[in-house]
């Protein structure tokens, strides 16, 4: 069964499932969604209660997202190529790409992350 | 609600932390392995006994190969897209992307990613902070939008032609209004390839519109760098002459080849009446 994710401030509420969900960027006080529909949501929610939320609300389905540094959160179902020299994370729901970056060091935890889940 | 620590920009954490997947018994793993390394040695057994000693297939680099199908400038084949090769120059990486059998435009206003005859889409000139405006002279279908020398590099497209160039005043802005072109200001990067010199010391993602082996290319750089060392990058990459595009995470995608969009940054919250892009679209 879908899990959704309902985030909602004093004047507008996005409501989607948690797989629909590709990325989260940050603006300071903002954070874009960026959904598998191509849409893009801007809400007046920092980073840090975004990820409250998610962790909140998505009890099967929360490990499916990374908090990268202060300004990413990644649904890691939609990981395709992970770079740490180059700095490149691509993100792709298979209709699009979406190209992030990240500091050395995260990429190469996130690759390792990864890599574990295999064993 | 419970309490989420900060992060650091060197940090990843799991957001749900809970719930994790439980892991299978070990025997499981030995099983697996066991039954695997069998198999191996059989497909090898019946590999050597049938080809004897086949050569090995070549082991191949997908950033080589980017490079190489962007060093060849394309086939004839190729329908309109956008090319893109991944390299590394003075430890910056960068991302080139190749316009090809695309017409360039400048375009003011939004613009939509589903538009399949765009294969490449870029912010090109600043906006003023106060009003909205556009920084500097632009031109648009030989329409005059702004004037002004606010940054001394220029890109003009005057019969489905760009010309990149440095200079304060330039005979292609009345060109441009003349014959229905197009024309913006920017920072420039590279003039004859020369570092061209910038006030602005701040770090920051960057992306440049250049020259480069004769063709039109855009390059970008998604790590935070001053503008100086990316203009110095360009020059290492081999670049004559080039002006910065809008940087950070400024608007921008593209498509290759297959059809595939390419999102080089999503679309920005707060575009305005002058947001402006160059485009390239099919021929």
């Amino acid at each position: 069964m879908k899990e959704y994710l309902v985030i909602s401030t004093s004047v507008e509420l996005v409501r989607t499932p948690s797989e629909g969900v590709i990325y989260i960027t940050s603006d300071g006080n903002y954070s874009t969604f960026m959904l598998t529909s191509g849409t893009t949501y801007t809400i007046a929610l920092q980073l840090g209660q975004v990820e409250r939320l998610l962790d909140k609300q998505l009890a099967r389905t929360g490990s499916d997202f990374i908090r990268i540094g202060k300004s990413l959160i990644i649904n890691r179902h939609y990981i395709t190529y992970i770079n740490p020299s180059r700095q490149q994370l691509t993100l792709s729901d298979g209709r699009s790409s979406h190209n992030q970056t990240a500091s050395k060091e995260a990429l190469k935890q996130l690759k390792d992350l990864i890599d574990k889940d295999l064993k | 609600m419970k309490h989420v620590r900060d992060i650091n920009e060197d940090e990843i954490r799991v957001v749900g932390g809970k719930g994790g997947r439980r892991r299978p018994p070990r025997w499981l793993w030995f099983a697996i392995a066991g039954i695997f390394l069998i198999v191996v040695i059989a497909v090898l057994v019946v590999l050597l006994l049938r080809h004897g000693n086949a050569p090995e297939p070549p082991v191949t680099d997908t950033v080589a190969t980017l490079d190489s199908v962007w060093l060849s400038n394309t086939s004839d084949d190729l329908p309109s897209c956008t090319l893109i090769a991944d390299t590394v120059i003075d430890t910056l990486p960068l991302t080139i992307y190749t316009p090809y059998n695309a017409v360039p435009e400048l375009h003011v206003g939004n613009l939509d990613t589903t538009d399949s005859e765009i294969v490449f889409a870029a912010m090109a000139a600043d906006l003023r902070k106060d009003n909205g405006k556009i920084v500097g002279a632009f031109v648009l279908a030989g329409e005059p939008l702004s004037w002004g020398l606010s940054k001394r590099g220029y890109c003009a497209i005057l019969d489905n032609q760009i010309t990149i160039g440095t200079a304060e005043n330039s005979p292609l802005f009345e060109q441009a209004t003349e014959q229905g072109g197009y024309f913006f200001r920017q920072y420039p990067a590279v003039e004859g390839g020369q570092m061209v010199h910038n006030n602005p010391q701040n770090a920051a993602p960057r992306r440049a519109l250049c020259t480069l082996n004769g063709n039109i290319v855009i390059v970008s750089c998604n790590s935070r760098v001053l503008m100086d060392t990316f203009s110095q990058a360009l020059v290492s990459l081999g670049v004559s002459d080039a002006i910065l595009l809008v940087g950070g995470t400024a608007e921008g995608w593209c498509r290759t080849a297959d059809g595939n969009l390419v999102v080089i940054s999503p679309k920005h919250p707060k575009s305005k009446k002058y947001t402006n892009h160059i485009v390239f679209r099919r021929q």
